[in-house]
């Protein structure tokens, strides 16, 4: 961002502000917007003279997509890259995604086009239908949460993992070990003791290796970031809650595709979800319970959760539309998941989320319904700074 | 008899308000403003309602790749080797697969469903309803196509086919035009029966009917929009009957393929774009297509995107610019012309079957609902708050 960019006053007027903030949703109301920030939010602000001014009709925070692999997944690429998943360790807890992020990603201009201007980018996987296996192992990396203007809100935003069959899969592919639920437990323990004793009694690691890993997994045993576990069925849920309250780590269940299914059980303990991908093939036993109404019925128990594309297994520039099936099955206040769910789930909840003096200026604009198929994003504003602009 | 009455009707080319429909014995009989409802007819009210045909699905895996058993049980590409005419979806397919019952609550009564891509010439596609759960009441055409598929093959460390499998696009194209000539040699007399084996029968009597012009071709073309020409050359050096199907960069030459009346089943939409030929997938093709007078359908290829969710493919079409009737067209009509069941499916019009879906708004919009299906005038699914009318 240039200096004239930061000196450059920005007003929004908007027919309808859904804040997403206590204020709720102000109608024909105005943004100030100075710096990259928001300044002011209300009825009656006054334009000063210099300022840009946009007239527009729905005005929302810019959208949020708290699980893809945008920049590190490549799109229109090798169809055999598994970028994101190393294949010469299954537990790599001490590889970060923000070390290989392709500035450049075209999934970036796809996600503007749908409004969304943060994506949490997460290691591992990003699986298609052309791919025979999901490319993802047990522990492949620490995620990163990225604007798709390329700034970087928090470069270790958790550690990612996977249980269940996709890892199996995989690692069966490679002829790597192990080859059962029990196993991928057991490592997984294995590892959060040894980080554990590294951390409390000081134990020398074996390697340099090992020690690099335990130093991923220390923040996460100090509850300083999550676990991004991805899981799809109720068993490998019910492990993921088992181990996480063992070592009292802070979990956030990835996919959790049946997790309508134990839905009072994930309310009472408090684990967030983020769900999705909806509109996507059921592969495999562990897709079989995908459903499109698993949102109404999180929302109905009060669970914390975001939906989210999984881009690029679904293209991330449908985010909204996701949003508006989850709608259309019952799911009542679907851009909260978007904004501010997504945002505390990924834990840049201070900075996005909400149309609020004092938050970054990132915001979303419609023509109508921002979750109804025939509404444009007319504009996508990051940093107080026009990214993106319907023509 | 049956009247739908009061509904929106969207045929799909025309709209007739507050409109009237007659359903006898499974066929629809009348369908305008003014038709007079007889006293005895069950009337099924559909006031502010809009009433589509049963949605059609030109081209799915549907049965062929049992929902959330995929990888366990998928019987949709068969390694035996690259050219496999004779093989029929009609004897692997699953009627039990939830696929079906799913489709049905999406509006969808109707589908193409048939073997995969991995093979050049993969065998024999068939058309089923998808209400139904026997082959006897749901099959409309065992003997729908002949599904190719050009473009460069892999063939699965563990396969050990019969015969190699090509790994270039041009190797693909001269298996198919091998197998034509051969076809016609046989149907010229110029190739004894008797000398061929079984197997080799099997195969030319299926290629004599595409040549023949009885069933078309379903062609699918991955991602290089250069295979297009290859399809239009394949149909006119063979003078076959033949479908473009997926048609990645088919837009760019529209206009040629509106000239030489060759139709487009485009899709699936929303595709996650990971291959390197994926710079050619657009949303905006279906849109671009009909503008410029191709026959558009829009497929799911189910299970890539569900088969419930034709319609929102559909709607994701208009989203990117898509005439919201062609977009209507091409999940109704436009299929069911190119697939050739037009004459019995794809609009409402009196002689046509009975498969009708009532919406509680837009059928395009996500947040209408399917409220009710008829399939040959029958109900065949409705919403649970529906179910106490």
């Amino acid at each position: 961002m240039t200096v004239s960019d930061l000196l450059k006053l920005l007003v929004v007027e908007g027919r309808e502000i859904r804040t997403q903030s206590e204020r709720g949703v102000i109608k024909n109301g105005k943004i100030l917007i100075m710096e990259g920030r928001i300044a002011k939010v209300g009825r009656d602000i006054e334009v000063p003279g210099d300022a840009e001014v946009i007239s527009s009709d729905v005005v929302t925070p810019g959208l949020i997509d708290a699980h893809t692999h945008l920049g590190i997944a490549p799109i229109e690429s090798s169809d055999r890259d598994p970028s994101g998943a190393d294949a010469s360790d299954p537990v790599s807890p001490h590889l970060r995604v923000v070390d290989a992020l392709n500035p450049l990603d075209p999934g970036m201009k796809d996600a503007l086009k749908g409004g969304v201007t943060t994506a949490v980018v997460s290691a591992g996987s990003g699986m298609s239908w052309a791919m025979m296996v999901e490319a993802v192992t047990i522990m492949p990396g620490q995620n990163a949460v990225m604007k798709m203007n390329g700034r970087i809100l928090n470069e270790c935003s958790g550690v990612k993992m996977a249980l269940g069959e996709h890892p199996l899969r995989f690692l069966r592919s490679l002829k790597m070990t192990p080859t059962t639920r029990m196993g991928i437990i057991a490592i997984i323990r294995s590892y959060l003791e040894k980080a554990q004793r590294y951390r409390e009694m000081g134990e020398i690691p074996e390697t340099e290796k090992e020690r690099k890993k335990f130093e991923a997994l220390i923040p996460l045993l100090r509850g300083d970031y999550p676990a991004h576990i991805h899981v799809h069925i109720i068993r490998d849920i019910l492990s993921a809650l088992k181990f996480a309250e063992e070592f009292g780590i802070k979990v956030v269940l990835v996919h959790a595709t049946e997790s309508h299914m134990i839905a009072d059980e994930l309310a009472q303990k408090g684990v967030p979800i983020v769900f999705g991908p909806i509109m996507f093939p059921r592969r495999g036993r562990e897709l079989m319970n995908l459903t499109a109404k698993t949102p109404a019925l999180l929302e109905e128990k009060g669970i914390l959760f975001a939906i989210s594309t999984d881009h690029p297994a679904t293209p991330i520039e449908y985010l909204p539309i996701n949003v508006g099936l989850a709608e259309s099955e019952g799911l009542k206040d679907g851009l909260k998941t978007v904004t501010v769910n997504a945002a505390k789930i990924a834990g840049v909840w201070d900075r996005v989320g909400s149309i609020e003096p004092g938050k970054d200026a990132d915001i979303a604009i419609f023509s109508g319904d921002p979750m109804e198929i025939d509404s444009q994003v007319t504009y996508t504003i990051i940093d107080g700074k026009v990214e993106y602009r319907r023509e | 008899m049956k009247a739908v009455v009061g509904g929106i009707i969207l045929t799909p080319s025309e709209t007739i308000e507050n409109g009237t429909i007659l359903i006898d014995g499974g066929k629809i009989l009348s369908i305008g403003r003014g038709v007079r409802v007889p006293e005895d007819a069950e009337v099924i009210d559909a006031k502010g309602k809009y009433v589509t045909p049963g949605l059609v699905d030109g081209h799915s895996h549907v049965g062929m790749v049992t929902d959330g058993i995929d990888w366990e049980d998928s019987d949709v590409n068969d390694y035996y080797g690259p050219v496999t005419p004779y093989m029929r979806a009609i004897d692997g397919i699953n009627l039990y697969d939830d696929g079906f019952r799913e489709a049905l609550s999406g509006g969808v009564t109707t589908v193409y469903t048939g073997p995969g891509s991995s093979n050049v010439i993969g065998g024999i596609g068939m058309i089923a309803k998808t209400h139904a759960r026997t082959p006897q009441e749901m099959v409309i055409k065992g003997f729908a196509s002949v599904k190719m598929a050009l473009g460069p093959k892999r063939t699965p460390d563990e396969a050990k086919p019969k015969a190699p499998y090509p790994t270039t696009r041009m190797g693909s194209v001269a298996l198919v035009r091998g197998a034509l000539f051969r076809a016609r040699d046989y149907m010229d007399g110029r190739l004894d029966p008797d000398k061929l084996d079984k197997e080799e029968k099997m195969m030319m009597d299926v290629l004599s009917e595409l040549l023949r012009g009885k069933v078309p071709a379903h062609i699918h073309t991955s991602n290089m929009p250069d295979e297009i020409f290859a399809v239009v050359r394949i149909i006119e050096e063979f003078r076959i009957r033949a479908t473009i199907d997926h048609g990645f960069g088919s837009e760019l030459v529209a206009e040629i393929l509106a000239e030489k009346k060759i139709p487009v089943i485009y899709g699936p939409v929303m595709m996650a774009r990971r291959s390197a030929g994926s710079r050619y997938v657009s949303d905006k093709a279906p849109g671009i297509l009909s503008s410029k007078g191709v026959k558009t359908s829009i497929m799911t290829d189910h299970p890539v995107i569900p088969e419930k969710y034709l319609r929102l493919s559909a709607a994701i079409c208009v989203r990117n610019g898509m005439d919201p009737t062609e977009a209507l067209k091409a999940i109704t009509l436009n299929p069911a012309e190119s697939i050739g069941v037009g004459e019995r499916l794809g609009s409402i019009e009196p002689g046509k079957d009975a498969d009708l879906v009532i919406f509680s708004g837009q059928p395009l919009k996500i947040k209408s609902t399917v409220e009710k299906v008829f399939t040959d005038g029958k109900i065949a699914y409705q919403t649970q708050s529906n179910t106490n009318d």
